[in-house]
């Protein structure tokens, strides 16, 4: 399908050919695109424009589709630039993320379990915005449960074995953070 | 709580707020809403046909030949009636040294903007040749005296010429030495 939306002639068939194509790629990736988006965005309206945006440029490089091996990986690539060029990275300071440890802490108190459960992932988001950067986007993507380390690799262009080590060091500085708020302890 | 127990919390907790991180699932009909979107976005080709383009630009090139070659042609078929043409119409200016060709054309372009219902020509004047004077056959008379001048010998035609200027000469006097009638 890749091949025949590369082989884009200007005519009325090859213009068919290539919606086709196009709309073959739209169903069946466009799950993962938003995916990627939402863990970047963090918002269903910018993840979703972010995809709308992915795919006009799909469109636009049809003609170097040729080039193209792994759709998947490659459509994840441009996903993460998309939204990467949109997200605004939040600046937390040390006392708003404390803030929100000791909300979470008084809802704990209550056993308020939805409470606990939604501001448990308000905290892990700040948490993770604060990470390093490197280590930010390897975490990121590793939570869309389609990626696979080699994509997660193949997208952030590094080795591998880098996206394991930024791994465990992202999830060993959270779990410390986290480790400190069950203890009662401030950041 | 010990320290392992807290390390263990924090491991389940983590792995539970990880995986719903990114848990959110796109809104019913994206796929329809992007290849929506695609369709808008797709620039439509003013012809999906490639040679009805190149037919179309050949025809409209022919038809402008056709037409240039039409207006090229229309003066000089309006130049063929200027006696019938010239009572209804203002005579055009008389050529200028600067432009004594454009004159012509001038002419032309003023009959052509002055449409007014102009008479038919007459035949006559519908069949006058361009080049003056007009080419004729001869006449019968024309005829006998060029007969007469190649048959004749040259000398016999100088002396027949000289009696006839003679003759001239001659009447010419007597025209002027008599008196006017009636005195």
């Amino acid at each position: 399908m890749l091949e025949q939306l590369a082989l884009i002639e200007p005519s009325a068939v090859g213009e068919n050919v290539a919606e086709a194509a196009l709309e073959h790629l739209v169903r069946a990736h466009a799950r993962l695109v938003f995916k990627i988006a939402y863990s970047v965005l963090r918002n269903h309206h910018d993840a979703e424009d972010a995809v709308q945006e992915v795919f006009l440029r799909v469109m636009r490089q049809r003609r170097d589709l040729s080039a193209v091996r792994d759709v998947r990986a490659w459509l994840a690539r441009i996903t993460w630039r998309v939204a990467v060029d949109r997200r605004n990275p939040p600046q937390l300071s040390d006392a708003e993320t404390t803030a929100a440890l000791e909300q979470l802490r008084s809802h704990a108190a209550g056993a308020d379990h939805a409470a606990i459960g939604s501001q448990m992932l308000a905290l892990t988001e700040r948490l993770i915005a604060n990470l390093p950067a490197d280590l930010r986007d390897a975490l990121t993507l590793s939570t869309v449960e389609e990626m696979t380390s080699s994509e997660i690799a193949a997208v952030l262009a590094i080795p591998e074995t880098s996206v394991r080590t930024r791994l465990f060091r992202a999830r060993k500085l959270l779990k410390e953070k986290l480790a400190s708020l069950l203890e009662g302890k401030a950041l | 709580m010990s320290h392992e127990e807290r390390e263990k919390l924090a491991d389940q907790f983590l792995d539970a707020a990880l995986k719903q991180y990114s848990a959110a699932e796109p809104r019913p009909g994206l796929e329809t809403r992007i290849l929506a979107n695609l369709a808008t976005a797709t620039p439509r080709r003013l012809f999906a046909f490639p040679h009805i383009a190149w037919a179309a630009v050949a025809a409209f090139a022919l038809l402008a030949i056709t037409f240039g070659i039409w207006q090229h042609r229309r003066p000089a078929q309006s130049a063929h009636a200027p006696a019938a043409i010239e009572p209804s119409v203002p005579a055009p200016l008389p050529p200028t040294p600067a432009a004594p060709i454009q004159t012509t054309h001038n002419a032309a372009v003023a009959t052509r903007r002055h449409r007014v219902p102009l008479p038919q020509p007459p035949v006559e004047e519908a069949m006058r040749q361009e080049q003056f004077p007009s080419p004729q056959p001869f006449s019968e008379d024309e005829r006998l005296l060029l007969t007469y001048l190649r048959t004749t010998p040259r000398e016999e035609v100088l002396v027949v010429l000289a009696q006839l200027q003679a003759e001239r000469e001659e009447g010419m006097k007597r025209f002027n030495a008599d008196p006017p009638l009636g005195h």
